[in-house]
């Protein structure tokens, strides 16, 4: 039985190169998080391969990219409750890969197929959830000090973002969000990593705990868009939850405004169909250049009332 | 009045307008101009969500909502009694920067009432787009909306600076638009849409062209690399599903539409004496959406979705109690069960609750073995609904409950209960 502790994506990969050509059956392997270092002694690599045994220790195995791509989409995955099991699913399937074939990804129902599947969809989800929730807060240089990175010159923009990941994704989205935001000044911070650009480089630290921004006083012009387009005639609280669930409310400025837009919707649309109606031709009358203006329209777009040739050839 | 107090009223003014997506254009980030903004072809970012389930991606507004027209259905008609604001060019530009960079929005949908002339209007909104593109070097999405009446020069240039360009169809026949919209010209609008769809084809066509070549230079200028949608607004004529449908069909067909968006006639603060308001027929909205998504991408006919019965109390009409694909399941029993272990691909696709991913995966997996009933729930396929519409090798429907009289009754109590939680 061999054991060991991984880090990240590139750790495993490595290992796995060399249990794969040391022909080393899945069920024969322990995997560890990296906290379990110094608990038991990790098996060394280098002791694994036999020259005399191994038949391939020299060739390299055909791995199909789309494999290593969704391995290391995995690779981000964070499972409480077991944080080394995406590793020995994913060795499980190099595995299998190998020696049945490429047919095996296709396997839908297979629980692994169906494992790596999931963790897969569940941190594209968190990424994408990142990309869309994270809110920069323009802050004051002083408020520098809360990330640790050095102070943009004096009268520089600085924008900061606090988000909590459900996987550990930070380092895969980070250049999306240079890409996007390349003339800014920013910083997205996380507990499990934080992103910082300089509008030069990008550079990645550590996590730190939730810090103290400044709320950014734009968060008043947000709040109004989000309040008047709203239409409370329209009222789907649940499908507003079930895209935007609770969690992610404490990152959007606009969440507090929710609860009292939701409770007065019906009322709301009630007045508006109740209210009395107001005469069509109100501003024609008070209004000779109105009137003209329409007049001028009416007349050139007068047609047979009995044809309906709403045709889509142009004339 | 200030800049909130305009946002607040020109929001507001903007909020009918179903569309505000930002998805499939062009791939850009600012890299290389050093500015703010970028955009995929991929899906586009919804950035927050309003309590009517709505995605907010886009900074929608209009740059004023003092029109000159008199759209029965609308808002910002002439007679309106709400209260009117105007943006200048900067204010909008600022708007759309600051919140972009706090990345509250993908980029900014762009619309304006009609003040003073056609020509006048739109290129207010296209100094807008003029602005952020070439001063500000905003990478992001940008939809503007056009007016059929401006000047070609106009529309050329709103189409080098938008992602999308859009002209509203409004409503589905030219009777509904003379007596809803008596200043809009049904003929302007197609011509216009026509000059978009051959504006927006050249350009891809010179984009073809010019990587077959390996030559840059054949590119022509810009235009609207997310080509173009259009809004049909439901309920608020007479119009019946089907008439509703053949003419999204054309539109797609004649312009190549990226969207036909429907738009259930909604309440409005100070509605016409010409146009009464009631609710928003949300059901139906959602059916023809459904409806939409199965003429273009899974080969349904018209007239086998909508009722086309003789006697029916709703002819021409979609059903609201179930969807459309489960609603000709229920008229077409004899077609089911289909077995999934012999069926074509076609054939297994009008099966309800089977999409076009699932589908695939079931015809590839039967290729490696039989497929069986637990294979279904394992796909998280809805077993409950499709249990009595296929075979497996281990599961049939009892022939008695395709055939009962009260068959499609099973799904409509599911349904309805659903709509009572949710609509
Ligand atoms: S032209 Fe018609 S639809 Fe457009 S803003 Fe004016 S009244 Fe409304």
């Amino acid at each position: 039985m061999y054991s060991f502790s991984v880090t990240d994506f590139e750790n495993w990969r490595t290992i796995a190169r060399t249990l794969l050509q040391a022909n080393v059956d899945p069920s024969n392997v322990s995997w560890q998080p990296p906290e379990q270092q110094g608990l038991f002694s990790p098996s060394a690599l280098e002791a694994i391969i036999d020259p005399a045994k191994s038949v391939r220790s020299s060739g390299t195995h055909k791995i199909p990219r789309q494999f290593l791509q969704r391995a290391k989409q995995a690779a981000c995955f964070s499972d409480m409750k077991d944080p080394a099991r995406k590793w020995s699913i994913l060795y499980s399937l190099l595995w299998r890969i190998v020696h049945y074939g490429n047919g095996t990804l296709l396997l839908t129902s297979d629980p692994e197929v169906r494992c790596l599947d999931s963790m897969c969809k569940a941190v594209s989800r968190d990424k994408h959830k990142m990309k869309a929730f994270v809110r920069f807060q323009q802050v004051a240089n002083h408020n520098v000090a809360v990330t640790g990175q050095e102070c943009p010159e004096d009268g520089a923009e600085y924008y900061v973002a606090w988000f909590e990941p459900s996987h550990a994704i930070v380092e895969s989205v980070a250049p999306f969000f240079v890409k996007r935001f390349t003339g800014m000044h920013w910083s997205i911070l996380t507990p499990g990593g934080c992103a910082h650009w300089d509008m030069e480089q990008l550079t990645v630290t550590e996590g730190v705990p939730k810090p103290d921004i400044d709320t950014d006083s734009f968060d008043i012009f947000w709040k109004a868009y989000y309040c008047n387009i709203f239409n409370p005639a329209r009222l789907k609280e649940q499908a507003m939850r079930s895209e935007m669930p609770k969690k992610y409310w404490k990152y959007l400025p606009e969440a507090a405004c929710i609860h009292d837009l939701t409770r007065g919707a019906t009322a709301v649309t009630e007045q508006m169909i109740d209210a009395p109606t107001t005469n069509s031709d109100r501003a024609r009358e008070k209004s000779r250049i109105v009137a003209q203006f329409q007049n001028t329209l009416r007349l050139k777009n007068r047609i047979d009332p009995d044809t309906d040739n709403f045709s889509d050839t142009p004339p | 009045m200030d800049v909130l107090q305009k946002l607040e009223i020109l929001a507001d003014a903007a909020k009918y307008d179903a569309s505000c997506a930002s998805s499939g254009t062009e791939s850009r980030n600012s890299l290389k101009t050093k500015s703010i903004g970028s955009t995929s072809p991929g899906m586009g970012i919804c950035h927050s969500y309003t309590p009517d389930g709505r995605c907010i991606s886009l900074l929608k507004i209009l740059l004023t909502n003092f029109c000159l027209y008199e759209c029965a259905y609308c808002v910002n008609r002439t007679s309106s009694n709400v209260p009117r604001a105007r943006f200048s060019i900067d204010e909008v530009v600022n708007l759309t920067m600051e919140f972009y960079k706090r990345n509250y929005i993908e980029g900014l949908f762009l619309s304006s009432g009609i003040i003073k002339s056609a020509d006048y209007t739109m290129e207010q909104v296209v100094a807008v787009a003029r602005k952020l593109r070439l001063e500000h070097r905003f990478g992001g999405y940008i939809h503007l909306k056009t007016i059929p009446e401006a000047s070609p020069e106009l529309l050329a240039e709103a189409g080098l600076y938008a992602d999308r360009l859009s002209i509203n169809v409004e409503l589905p026949s030219e009777t509904s638009l003379k007596r809803l919209a008596p200043e809009k010209n049904a003929q302007s609008i197609v011509r216009s849409m026509a000059n978009l769809s051959s504006g927006i084809e050249e350009y891809k066509e010179s984009r073809k062209l010019a990587r077959k070549k390996a030559n840059k230079k054949l590119i022509a200028p810009k235009f609207s690399p997310s080509g173009q949608s259009t809004q049909m607004i439901v309920g608020a004529d007479t119009s019946n599903d089907a008439i509703i449908l053949r003419k999204a069909s054309q539109l797609y067909k004649s312009f190549k539409m990226k969207r036909v968006y429907y738009s259930a006639f909604s309440p409005i603060p100070d509605a016409s004496s010409e146009l009464p308001l009631k609710s928003p027929p949300l059901v139906r909205e959602h059916r023809l959406y459904q409806a939409d998504w199965l003429l273009r991408f899974y080969g349904y006919g018209i007239d086998e979705l909508t009722d086309v019965t003789n006697d029916s109390p709703s002819p021409g009409m979609l059903s609201l109690d179930v969807d459309p694909k489960l609603a000709w399941a229920i008229r077409h029993r004899d077609a089911f069960p289909v077995d999934l272990n012999r069926a074509d691909f076609e054939t297994i696709l009008r099966v309800p609750g089977i999409g076009v991913i699932n589908a695939r995966r079931l015809v590839a997996q039967r290729k490696v073995a039989a497929l069986r009933y637990q294979d279904l729930s394992k796909l998280r396929l809805p077993v409950e609904k499709l249990k009595y519409f296929v075979t497996t090798i281990d599961h049939r429907p009892k022939p008695a409950q395709l055939d009962a009289a009260n068959f499609s009754s099973l799904f409509v109590a599911q349904k309805s209960q659903q709509m009572n939680l949710f609509e």
